[in-house]
């Protein structure tokens, strides 16, 4: 059977309430009855971000930029490897990654590595 | 050599999908391009995007999944269900092919599909169509081939010496010394250096052995004690037994060295590093050979190139992993398998153990094909003439015994019909 591979992360959009993201978790009755406030807790440990919760959303958007970039499949696993050396393979590939995720690593200063790197 | 040695590269707990990402980028490439020149009407599919009854080619890495393939996991299941395999052999009757791209897997069936000549870690291309369960009905296998290959120099000029009746150069090539072990008979490995440096025979023989231009020395050429390397401290006699071999083919080498450039390769059993691409044996276990110049540490694989042929060859480890998991009527077959996958050591990572986990390319991937291709340390001296699509593509295939076993050493000429003679002692 061809399995899909699905991405463990789906990408926050800007000005979602917690309450309405698109994860779909399975909750008991056990659970339904945790209050609204330490789902969120669970949910911020459970995706933790290079930023905290309430930074100025410039950030939350490089970010954004960048994780796209690691999940991208044409440019190969992004664990094990920093961003910028990710880059410079796929464009040593000829792949022509996009240049201002370079800029951003370089001079506005993203995270080095993935979201993954040093978890897995 | 330069692609085979470690030089920068520092291992920082990555993990092996780079190296299969970078050897399915590569011949993504490849494939396509010969996709499109033999089937220009049928489109290349990514797997997810099969359909059923399309016709389609899918390139991807090929996994065998195999009944019999030891599995740590073995080791904590309830019922030991799993029969028992030969230390030789995994290969089982229902074992089957799955098709691995960026996007998913499928498996393949079909009756053009033979599992057992197939092994994990190749990339091909199949063209076949969607079939109704989720699988993959091949028609046709394709693969990349050999790969593209510079002319052979054709010989030109008059010899060297009026007298010589051949102006052929030879290339010797041993391996399996085993220096140290039981088996090894000390007075054939001087036997052979005598004949490499001209000290026997008549002049005839002398002639014969002056045209010899290089030795090279692919593998297990000691076979150092590993018990006594049991992790206390070692006593003084038991440090002269582990030295011992090393210091008499110091010894071997500082002679032949003498006379002509040495190559030696590490191999299995030899003090180097245990993963493949094995790098260089320091220089320090030879001191008295390195202090030549044409003295020469290479790595497992080891490519060079003389007079315009290029060799390339390997101490033995991919052909023998290939031998556990496929089937082949010798091992010639075998070689001339990775050539047409243009791969050296395809089961890499996975069953061939140790390769080392690299980010940026895969070392193995043949870009060019040598004129000689040699494999050491395996039972017996075969070649054959390996050609591809097109006849003019040539290569000589050898496979080297071991010396320690059978007292044959192999030499190679470097003319046009790339001749081989072996010499028996």
């Amino acid at each position: 059977m061809a399995t899909k591979l699905t991405s463990v992360l789906k990408p926050r959009k800007k000005g979602m309430s917690p309450q309405k993201k698109k994860k779909k978790i399975i909750l008991s009755d056990a659970d339904q009855a945790i209050g609204a406030s330490e789902k969120r807790v669970a949910r911020a440990l459970v995706y933790p971000s290079a930023s905290s919760t309430d930074v100025a959303e410039d950030e939350d958007d490089v970010e954004e930029m960048l994780r796209q970039f690691d999940l991208d499949a044409k440019f190969g696993p992004c664990v094990g490897l920093s961003r910028i050396e990710r880059w410079e393979r796929a464009q040593r590939h000829g792949l022509c990654p996009p240049q201002n995720i370079r800029d951003v690593l370089e001079r506005v200063g993203g995270e080095p590595n993935c979201l993954w790197e040093g978890r897995v | 050599d330069e692609d085979f040695e470690r030089r920068d590269q520092r291992y920082k707990g990555q993990q092996y999908s780079h190296l299969y990402y970078c050897r399915l980028h590569k011949f993504r490439e490849v494939l396509g391009s010969i996709v499109q020149s033999s089937l220009p009407r049928v489109p290349v599919s990514p797997i997810l995007g099969l359909k059923d009854g399309k016709r389609c080619v899918v390139i991807g890495t090929v996994y065998k999944q195999m009944k019999l393939k030891p599995s740590i996991l073995d080791e904590y299941a309830k019922e030991r269900t799993k029969p028992l395999a030969t230390a030789s052999s995994f290969m089982h009757s229902e074992d089957y092919l799955v098709l691995e791209d960026a996007s998913g897997r499928v498996k393949l069936v079909g009756s053009m599909i033979v599992p057992s000549n197939y092994v994990t870690g190749i990339v091909i291309a199949a063209w076949g169509q969607g079939g109704k369960d989720g699988d993959f009905f091949v028609r046709q296998i394709i693969e990349p081939g050999l790969p593209p290959q510079s002319p052979l120099p054709s010989i030109t000029g008059k010899p060297a010496c009026p007298y010589l009746k051949f102006r052929d150069k030879y290339v010797a090539l041993v391996s399996g010394l085993r220096i140290g072990s039981d088996h090894c008979n000390p007075l054939q490995i001087q036997l052979l250096v005598d004949h490499l440096t001209g000290h026997l025979g008549d002049e005839q023989e002398q002639m014969l052995s002056a045209q010899v231009v290089r030795l090279i020395v692919a593998g297990n050429s000691l076979d150092v004690q590993y018990n006594l390397l049991a992790g206390q401290a070692i006593s003084a006699k038991d440090q002269a037994r582990l030295t011992e071999p090393v210091k008499e083919l110091d010894i071997v080498l500082t002679q032949v060295t003498a006379a002509m450039p040495v190559d030696i390769m590490p191999g299995a059993n030899d003090p180097a590093n245990f993963t493949l691409p094995q790098q260089p044996l320091h220089k320090c276990l030879f001191p008295g050979a390195s202090a030549y110049s044409t003295f020469l540490s290479a790595t497992n694989p080891h490519r060079f190139e003389l007079d315009g042929i290029e060799f390339l060859g390997t101490s033995g480890q991919n052909v023998d992993d290939l031998e556990k998991y496929s089937e082949a009527k010798d091992v010639i077959e075998l070689m001339e398998r990775t050539l047409r996958w243009r791969h050296i050591a395809p089961t890499a990572p996975d069953t061939l153990a140790g390769c080392f986990p690299y980010t940026d390319k895969d070392p193995f991937v043949l870009d060019t094909c040598p004129h000689v291709y040699f494999c050491g340390n395996q039972k017996s001296f075969m070649s054959r003439l390996v050609t591809g699509m097109y006849i003019w593509k040539l290569v000589r295939a050898i496979s080297i015994p071991r010396f320690c076993d059978s007292g044959t050493a192999v030499m190679v000429t470097c003319s046009d019909r790339l001749f081989v003679g072996f010499q028996h002692r």
